[in-house]
């Protein structure tokens, strides 16, 4: 089988050298390979073990697995943290391995290998400049997009995670890596200067900006135990919403809730979100609501979230050593797919 | 509760018969049944290979984990700095070691890593096959591994130096002494080793395949031990044994990841203080042990910085009684043990735990049975009762049969209840995992074969699993349910000169209870656990010279259940060749060793590199 695999990635190989000749004529044929219609899903791999993967998602709803190792015969790495796609160009965040692996996005061959430390997320600033967040520095690593180098870093919080970019900032999410930090790091893209820091919530996580430009935080909050396993503190988490790079509003998880997974639709006009302590559920935000809401709108846990096309997607990692799942809903919280995809799929890319 | 009575019920029956029937036993045993220990008193119905540690002073660069992986069908799993060994498909927790009878498993995590043992000062290894848990207690799940330093062996005074060198910047020293007056014997040794590794690899998992060099491995060890044996009278023997250890290493990652940082630092000191006393048929073993063990292990990339200190205060008391055919044994062993670990939400957890033992045994020369009931109080869990059943008979000059029917158990480690960061809490309502074992084997034993079978099931319930909740933290709970079945083989016979061994074990090993709704693996054979584990060996002996020739096949193991094909590592066979060579005139050997001849690639953990073809050259000389 494995052998298999392999004469079907040359063959893909083959025809994606073949079509990006002649690209203007068979792009609508949906072959191995091409991975222009459909989305991608970061699968982590276990720990230490260098599993890492990426499923691709065709426009049918066709699963294929091992995207990136079968086009290119070596593996991806140690914990597929996420993936973006920038100028036709796949930024696959590989964190225990330290690199950043990009690839043509049409055909998934490598071009380019940038050594980071521990990158977790990357959102592009301009057409020459993306940042990377880096746990490894507790910062974020400024990619010159044009040769696919670090340029420079800017110096974060603890454990840089989520980021998102609006208007001329970009807003970092000090999550705390290995330790603990409550903050956001805004950034001015055009000068790399952190223009201030804001005081949000222990453990923000994800960050999304709507319609209007405000910029939304959800922070996981943070519980620490005694030695009998009583609760000596524990902080809500909060989805923070920031205006003008000051917090306008801020609303309250439940105590003991560890929120997180910020997505946005395509309008940027609503926010989902897991919310729960043990077992989590998706719950939906307008962004003109004034309250958080109380009833989920899909009762289950995932792994992680995405949105794409008037779709809520979401993994299970099942018992983290076999293959997850990854489920498409409704925006009404109706499931229509479900596929196998990877070892711990945690993460969406979506073109 | 129902069952602790019936097996009460079922010792006094036996009690019952023993006197009805001991008027008429005038067998003797032999006294040595009263001095022999606790294992080999309870070795009926039970598979072992017992493994002879080459020569006194010699093989000072050998592991524990290649020692076992050549010369037994136990399946050693290698991955950064561990080795651990998984008996009968069991995972690597469920394997007791024991050093003279002291168990040796970490109290923090369950394990014994073997690459760091080194066989040099051990007068024999036992590996003994399935649970044995009603003797030993919380761990001898799928199997046992006992460490014996025996002085009655020694019967000279001998003086030992050896140097080793081998590939990849292997280097050894050590020295050894052993002396003996028929009151007093000591033995003793000292022994140095460190290891470059830099052995080059293939790195699949990069662009082009580029061979390179194991640049982050480097390894540094000591070893002291002293062994001491003072027969006061013929009635009354002291013992005291002392081994100390420590192994710097540099923990490699696996070959996706461009470099790392981890460092692992082991010391451990173990004393074991044993006094025996015969009178009549009546023998009494007092053990006193204390055990330390002292870990640090570092990832400052990663903010690790992971340190404990575990102590152990072990008392143990034993005591035989030979009346005719039948051994009556009674035992109780108080533990203490301390544990501080900068992981836990407190620091320093102290916990005692109290254990009792009889057996009642019947032994002659055809037939043979043994009971054993043990009961252990935990202060914070709940440990049930365990028995043994075996049986044994001679069925003709030559063959054996065996049977065996025992319940075992595995407590929650220190970790698994206290532990606190890094993404995970321990559980502290954990329970004891419980397995129940049956075998049955035969035994063919002629002066110059002997073949052993044997086949065995064991059910695995409550198996503590750490797994991610859905908050993202890892937690430990009682939730797996493992089967394991399978058949043992092994053989061995002498063609004049040349010996012939082969071991072989089939090992089906599936999880029975999903550990989640959407889990798929139901019926399947468990991750890292081959099908098939084999080894021969051929050993040449002529005058001085001693030739031998080993081979070794472990099967395809799944690493990741996934559909539609699973993901695997490939099967692999090894050789290694070895010559030791005597000079009769001068009081040196000289051994050479080839490991991996045939130059393998080969993995045991995913993405882990092994080394290819190395070889090692040592000098002994030892004066007599």
């Amino acid at each position: 089988m494995k052998k298999n695999l392999r004469n079907i990635g040359m063959f893909a190989l083959a025809i994606t050298i073949l079509s990006s000749c002649k690209k203007d004529n068979i792009n609508d044929i949906s072959i191995p390979g091409n991975y222009e219609d459909g989305y991608f899903i970061t699968n982590e791999g276990n720990f230490g073990t260098g599993n890492g993967s990426i499923s691709f998602v065709d426009e049918y709803g066709t699963v294929e697995n091992d995207v990136f190792a079968s086009i290119n015969s070596f593996a991806l790495g140690d914990v597929v943290q996420s993936m973006s796609i920038i100028n036709d160009h796949a930024y696959i965040l590989v964190n225990n391995s330290s690199s950043i692996e990009v690839a043509s996005v049409d055909s998934m061959i490598s071009v380019a290998k940038i050594n980071v430390s521990q990158p977790r997320y990357m959102a592009q600033v301009s057409d020459s400049k993306a940042y990377v967040t880096d746990w490894g520095i507790n910062g974020v690593q400024v990619i010159d997009l044009a040769t696919n180098t670090v340029s420079s870093t800017i110096s974060c919080g603890a454990g840089p995670e989520g980021i998102a970019v609006g208007g001329a900032f970009a807003y970092v999410c000090n999550v705390g890596g290995w330790g603990l930090d409550n903050t956001i790091t805004v950034i001015n893209t055009d000068n790399d200067v952190v223009e201030t820091t804001l005081t949000v919530g222990d453990k923000p996580n994800s960050v999304v900006i709507d319609v209007n430009g405000a910029v939304w935080v959800l922070t996981g909050g943070y519980t620490e135990y005694d030695a009998d396993w009583n609760v000596v503190s524990e902080t809500a988490g909060n989805l923070v919403k920031i205006v003008d790079n000051t917090i306008e509003a801020t609303y309250a998880f439940a105590v003991g809730n560890h929120p997180e997974d910020l997505v946005i639709n395509d309008a940027g006009t609503k926010l989902y979100y897991s919310d729960g302590s043990w077992s989590k559920a998706v719950y939906a935000f307008n962004v003109n609501d004034t309250e958080l809401p109380t009833t989920a709108l899909i009762n289950r846990s995932f792994y992680g979230l995405g949105f794409d096309n008037g779709y809520i997607y979401g993994t299970d990692a099942v018992d983290f050593t076999q293959s997850g799942w990854s489920y498409k809903y409704t925006t009404e919280g109706t499931i229509i797919d479900s596929i196998q995809v990877g070892i711990i799929p945690g993460g969406y890319c979506f073109n | 509760m129902k069952q602790t009575i019936a097996y009460i019920l079922l010792l006094l029956g036996f009690v019952t018969t023993l006197q009805g029937q001991m008027a008429m036993d005038t067998i003797q045993l032999p006294e040595v049944k009263l001095m022999e220990s606790k294992l080999i008193a309870h070795t009926i119905g039970t598979q072992m290979d017992v493994i002879k540690i080459a020569t006194f002073g010699e093989g000072s660069s050998s592991d524990l984990a290649s020692l076992i992986s050549s010369s037994s069908s136990v399946y050693i799993k290698q991955y950064g700095a561990l080795a651990t060994p998984s008996f009968r498909g069991t995972s690597s927790s469920h394997t007791l070691v024991l050093w003279n009878g002291v168990p040796l498993n970490s109290i923090a995590n369950g394990l014994t890593d073997f690459s760091s043992i080194h066989t040099h000062n051990f007068t024999d290894v036992l590996l003994v096959h399935g649970g044995n848990a009603s003797v030993f207690g919380s761990g001898a799940v799928g199997g046992s591994v006992h460490l014996n330093t025996n002085l009655n062996l020694i019967h000279k005074n001998a003086f030992s130096l050896s140097t080793t060198s081998g590939s990849y910047g292997l280097k050894s020293e050590s020295l050894a002494f052993s002396i003996s007056d028929g009151k007093l014997s000591a033995m003793g040794s000292l022994q140095f080793l460190s290891h470059t590794n830099n052995f080059e690899f293939i790195n699949t998992t990069q662009l082009g395949h580029p061979l390179v060099t194991n640049d982050y491995g480097k390894i540094k060890s000591k070893n002291q031990q002293l062994d001491l044996a003072y027969t006061l009278s013929p009635h009354t023997n002291y013992s005291f044994s002392y081994w100390a250890s420590q192994q710097d290493r540099e923990v490699p990652q696996n070959m996706t990841t461009p470099f790392s940082d981890a460092k692992q630092y082991d010391k451990a000191k173990r004393a074991l203080l044993t006094l025996k006393h015969k009178v009549n048929h009546l023998s009494i073993t007092l053990k006193q042990a204390y055990l330390q063990e002292d870990f640090r292990y570092t990832e400052f990339l990663k903010n690790i910085n992971s340190h404990y200190l575990a102590e152990s205060y072990i008392s143990d008391a034993d005591v035989k009684l030979i009346k005719g055919n039948y051994l009556f044994n009674l035992g109780g062993a108080f533990t203490a043990n301390n544990l501080a670990n900068n992981n836990y939400v407190s620091m320093g957890k102290q916990e005692k735990s109290l254990a009792a033992f009889s057996a009642l045994q019947y032994r002659s020369d055809f037939l043979a049975f043994n009971t054993v009931l043990r009961k252990e109080w935990q202060t914070t869990f709940e440990v049930p009762v365990m028995p043994t059943l075996a049986f044994e008979a001679q069925l003709s000059s030559v063959i054996k049969f065996r049977l065996k029917y025992n319940r075992n158990f595995r407590s929650p480690t220190f970790n698994d209840r206290f532990w606190a960061g890094a993404g995970a809490n321990g559980n502290p309502d954990l329970t004891p995992e419980d397995a129940w074992n049956k075998e049955l084997g035969f035994d063919v034993n002629t002066k110059k074969a002997h073949f052993t079978i044997t086949g065995y099931t064991l059910n695995i319930s409550d198996m503590i699993v750490w797994q991610q909740m859905e908050n993202g933290n890892w937690i430990p709970n009682n939730i797996k349910q493992v089967w394991s079945r399978g058949v043992e083989a092994k053989a061995k016979f002498k063609i004049k000169e040349l010996s012939i061994a082969g071991n072989y074990a089939f090992t089906r090993s599936t999880n029975e209870l999903p550990t989640n709704k959407l889990d798929n693996t139901v019926g399947e054979q468990l991750r890292y656990v081959p099908l098939h584990k084999g080894n021969i060996s051929f050993t040449l002996n002529k005058d001085n010279l001693q030739f031998s020739l080993s081979t070794s096949y472990n099967g395809e193991v799944i690493t990741n259940h996934s559909t539609p094909n699973n993901k695997t590592l490939d099967s692999f066979t090894l050789t290694d060749i070895a010559i030791r060579y005597s000079f009769e005139k001068l009081p040196i050997t000289l051994k050479g060793k080839v490991k991996n001849l045939l130059d393998k690639n080969y993995t045991t953990y995913q993405n882990y590199p092994n080394p290819g073809r190395e070889l090692l050259l040592t000098i002994n000389y030892t004066i007599n």
